[in-house]
């Protein structure tokens, strides 16, 4: 394998069989008693090279196969067929080993001992690893720092909010100083204080330390702000492997603006076109946005535009000529949005 | 930003040093474990209460029946009781430290194993580490009351000598060493058909309580499954049926500790077949 990967997967693939239904009568008991099974095929073929160092999205919409992927690459799956390595280790053969140099939070499941302070998960933590006492005191001390772990140390896991928890979810993560850091969904469920928290920490461990770390999740305001690179999977299959503005140009999904005015203005009417100035158009047009949806009862008025061609900035003057704005917020494409305009892209795949 | 030191991870220490890390990391576990269980206080006390009245009620169905009837198939009830308390004794430790094989079937439907295949050691070892069942302690009181009475009236009699209580003690740990296996080759089907509860059924609820009293009183077929496919039996029946004076040879103080090793080397490999077809569960 190539010493500068941290993490390589050949041919990746991931099948599982599973009983094929029998409808009619006494379906359920002649499901239960034949032998057909169907194939599933959760990863197909999946090759990645990632480098030390690299921050990497790995996106994809529920089902896509982004966990079986990350529980390949951790030893939990054995592949169907393929390959992997990670930190120059087989993730199946050198599971135990592995371990010891990786760190894994799965957003939803966790890691640490519910009913005790958070402190005694890292003291145990610290005894299966086997860190160093002197190396543990230095862990503490700077993830109190990065993450503000002394606040709660004395309180009882399952006493956190969600996003003390997080916190604490990465620092059990990181405490045997990993160089590959899996993350699954990390920041479901937090709030937006929370997010910007754990990006920055992540941004900073990244940086710091030159942990390579690959993230699954569903916010792609966590790809834009932390990964440089990202693979977007779709049924098993990885249907783009690149940058991200790269993958906004090739898909051009629209950004969509919602505008509240203290009134809405007269003769709006959804799939109306307005130019750069504001002016109505009938017909799209370079540099134009389309109306989507007004609702008169909240006085709110969609409107959709390229951000490559319409800086938000601009698209806000101009719809601030049309009368006068109480609210404003932004709406990105979501993940789902993304891989369909993906999808419908022909040969979108680059990367290494 | 400054960049620091690049993160490389924690090596193992060598293998010495390595035992003494993994009975540090059990003890911290073990402890860990009591400790969260204390923090409910009012259900481990009360738990412990209902399993030692429920014990008793159990043996004292079968101490009627002997008392009417003086001894079943040429046991009276003293010998009933010594085998009795090493069976319960063994059975009390399996439960008290192996408890988390009994629940594995909730590891495999919520996917719960994941976590223990991300840690650095083995993963039966992380496994029965997440837990000890103090309140199973109740079993080990009680199989020690029955038994150590039982045993004290036959050394008064002649028929037990004050050395073969060594031997007792030593049927007792091997077969709770048998009930492990037996309960970590249950468990490993788990990693195939995922529910496991009716098997656990047959192969260790069962044959548990079957193994409480003499395998003479059973039909044949069940008597040898006792003493081969599940075989509880090797240690707790063979043992103690040669210190009673009722057959066999000193081998058969032999046979509980073959038993143990062979049962616990097929129950290991039949664990880590199962690991490599774990199939998780989605997110």
């Amino acid at each position: 394998m190539s010493e500068s990967a941290a993490i390589l997967t050949r041919h990746l693939s991931k099948s599982y069989f599973v009983p094929v239904r029998k409808s009619g009568f006494f379906g359920g008991l002649r499901t239960l008693i034949s032998q057909e099974k169907r194939e599933v095929r959760a990863v197909t073929d999946v090759s990645l090279k990632i480098r030390p160092g690299e921050f990497v999205g790995y996106i994809g919409p529920n089902g896509a196969g982004k966990s079986t992927t990350v529980k390949m690459l951790t030893g939990i799956l054995h592949p169907t067929s393929g390959e992997a390595w990670v930190d120059g280790l087989c993730p199946q053969r050198q599971r135990q080993a592995l371990a010891r140099r990786i760190g894994v939070v799965f957003g939803q499941r966790s890691q640490l001992w519910w009913d005790l302070p958070t402190i005694d998960s890292f003291e145990i933590l610290s005894a299966m690893y086997e860190v160093e006492p002197a190396r543990y005191r230095e862990f503490l001390k700077e993830f109190d720092d990065l993450l503000g772990l002394g606040e709660f140390l004395d309180t009882p896991v399952r006493r956190l909010s969600l996003g003390q928890r997080m916190r604490a979810e990465l620092a059990a993560a990181l405490i045997h100083r990993p160089p590959v850091l899996f993350l699954d969904e990390p920041t479901i469920g937090l709030d937006v204080v929370a997010k910007t928290r754990m990006r920055e920490f992540l941004r900073q461990i990244n940086t710091r330390h030159r942990v390579t770390i690959l993230l699954t999740t569903h916010d792609l305001r966590d790809i834009e702000e932390l990964c440089e690179r990202v693979v977007v999977i779709n049924h098993g299959h990885v249907i783009y492997d690149g940058s991200l503005d790269s993958l906004r140009d090739r898909v051009n999904l629209p950004t969509l603006l919602k505008v509240k005015y203290s009134g809405v203005p007269e003769d709006f009417r959804p799939g109306q076109y307005l130019g750069p100035e504001g002016e109505r158009l009938d017909r799209p047009a370079e540099g134009a946005w389309k109306i989507v949806s007004i609702d008169v009862e909240s006085r709110t008025v969609e409107v959709q535009f390229d951000r490559r061609i319409s800086p938000v900035p601009a698209v806000l003057v101009a719809m601030q000529s049309l009368g006068e704005i109480k609210d404003i917020s932004l709406v990105e494409p979501s993940i789902e949005d993304l891989v369909k305009r993906t999808l419908e892209t022909p040969e979108t795949v680059s990367g290494d | 930003m400054t960049r620091q030191r690049p993160f490389s991870g924690e090596a193992a220490h060598g293998s010495s040093s390595r035992f003494l890390a993994a009975g540090r990391l059990y003890w911290l576990l073990l402890s860990a474990g009591v400790r969260a269980k204390m923090q409910y206080k009012f259900n481990f006390i009360s738990s412990t209460l209902i399993q030692v009245a429920g014990g008793l009620y159990d043996f004292s169905l079968i101490a009627v029946l002997l008392w009417r009837f003086k001894s079943i198939h040429g046991w009276n009830i003293y010998e009933v009781g010594v085998l009795y308390g090493v069976s319960r004794v063994g059975y009390g430790l399996y439960r008290i430290f192996g408890n988390e094989l009994e629940r594995f079937e909730s590891y495999i439907v919520r996917g719960d194993f994941d976590s223990v295949l991300v840690r650095p050691w083995p993963s039966l070892f992380m496994l029965l580490s997440r837990n000890v069942e103090l309140s199973q302690i109740s079993l080990v009181i009680e199989g020690a009351g029955v038994g150590g009475v039982s045993a004290m009236s036959l050394v008064r009699t002649g028929a037990l000598r004050w050395t073969d209580v060594g031997w007792l003690l030593y049927a007792s740990l091997a077969s709770a060493c048998l009930y492990t296996a037996v309960a970590i080759a249950t468990a490993s089907a788990a990693f195939h058909i995922v529910r496991i509860e009716e098997l656990q059924v047959f192969t260790q609820n069962a044959p548990s309580t079957a193994g409480l009293y003499p395998l003479d009183i059973y039909p044949a077929w069940l008597k040898y499954t006792l003493l081969t496919v599940i075989p509880l039996g090797l240690g707790n029946y063979i043992p103690v049926k040669f210190l009673l004076g009722k057959g066999g040879t000193w081998f058969n103080l032999a046979v509980p500790a073959l038993a143990c090793v062979l049962s616990l080397r097929v129950a290991n490999r039949l664990w880590h077949l199962g690991e490599s077809r774990y199939h998780s569960t989605g997110s």
